[in-house]
């Protein structure tokens, strides 16, 4: 068993948990919590440049903003998981493209565990999405890239 | 629509694909408003004299270079850009490599969608044609 193995057997047992859908019921995560950071720096990025954007497209999201603050009613829980998944989904397509991961080969998804300290839940998500999409396969519960279609 | 700049239009555009990245928080009538105006800045820059043949600036030659690799079917429909790659393999600054990649979704060579470039099938750019015809 190679080192690589066995950091993946050590992965495998952390994702054990996510199997309870019990897991997913728990209010405001630190992915929410990072989302609507997110969220909010974009906005307010974007708002930098009213002075060239069209009037409609300055006062919607000047209109939005405070609702980012507003986490009453759980409106927000549950909220950062695809968002960070899908980020983290884009960082690993990246990661494929630029020859990280090649044609054939596993992507051993604990190494954005350990490198990127991203949850194993998001790091989960974002594997089933990339294998949805097509960009990988599964087989032998391991990730593997997909050549060109 | 006030016109901003190439480097502007630039930085918006990346602005508002980050936004998009998380369309599905956002509310429906702003992301509908992001996309049509991306859609616009977009089409408008594709008329300004920087997107035309011709420029001789450092990232349009690399532009240049990129397109015609798409032409000769080196990168195909579909494929994503590795940006690193095209970083060293041409001997070329991140930023040059950045403004080359933009050209070409001006010129619809090109789109970016997740802060990923792909190489678009030929064709796709059927408005600005509409456009251009009397």
């Amino acid at each position: 068993m190679t080192d690589q193995d066995d950091r993946q057997a050590q992965w495998d047992r952390l994702m054990a948990p996510l199997r309870n859908p019990a897991f997913y019921q728990r209010g405001m995560t630190s992915a929410d919590e990072q989302t609507l950071r997110d969220i909010r720096g974009r906005l307010e990025r974007h708002l930098d440049y009213a002075a060239v954007l069209p009037a409609g497209l300055v006062a919607m999201p000047r209109d939005y903003l405070p609702e980012l603050a507003d986490l009453a009613g759980g409106r927000w829980e549950g909220a950062g998981l695809p968002s960070q998944a899908l980020g983290l989904c884009e960082r690993i397509g990246w990661d494929i493209a630029e020859g990280v991961w090649k044609p054939g080969e596993r992507v051993y998804s604990d190494h954005y565990y350990y490198r990127l300290s991203e949850p194993p839940v998001t790091v989960h998500c974002a594997m089933q999405i990339l294998a949805a999409r097509g960009d990988v396969t599964i087989r032998d519960d391991g990730y593997y890239v997909r050549g060109k279609r | 629509m006030t016109a901003p700049g190439r480097e502007d239009a630039q930085a918006i555009t990346w602005q508002v694909d980050g936004l998009l990245c998380d369309d599905h928080l956002l509310p429906s009538a702003l992301v509908a408003a992001l996309r049509a105006y991306r859609e616009n800045l977009l089409r408008h820059c594709a008329a300004r004299p920087w997107a035309q043949p011709g420029n001789r600036a450092r990232y349009a030659r690399l532009s240049a270079i990129i397109e015609h690799e798409i032409a000769d079917g080196v990168r195909r429909p579909g494929d994503r850009l590795p940006f690193l790659h095209l970083d060293k393999a041409y001997h070329e600054a991140g930023k040059t490599v950045e403004h080359a990649l933009f050209l070409l979704t001006v010129r619809g060579v090109l789109a970016r969608d997740r802060l990923t470039y792909y190489v678009l099938p030929p064709g796709l750019d059927l408005a600005s044609e509409s456009d251009i015809r009397p």
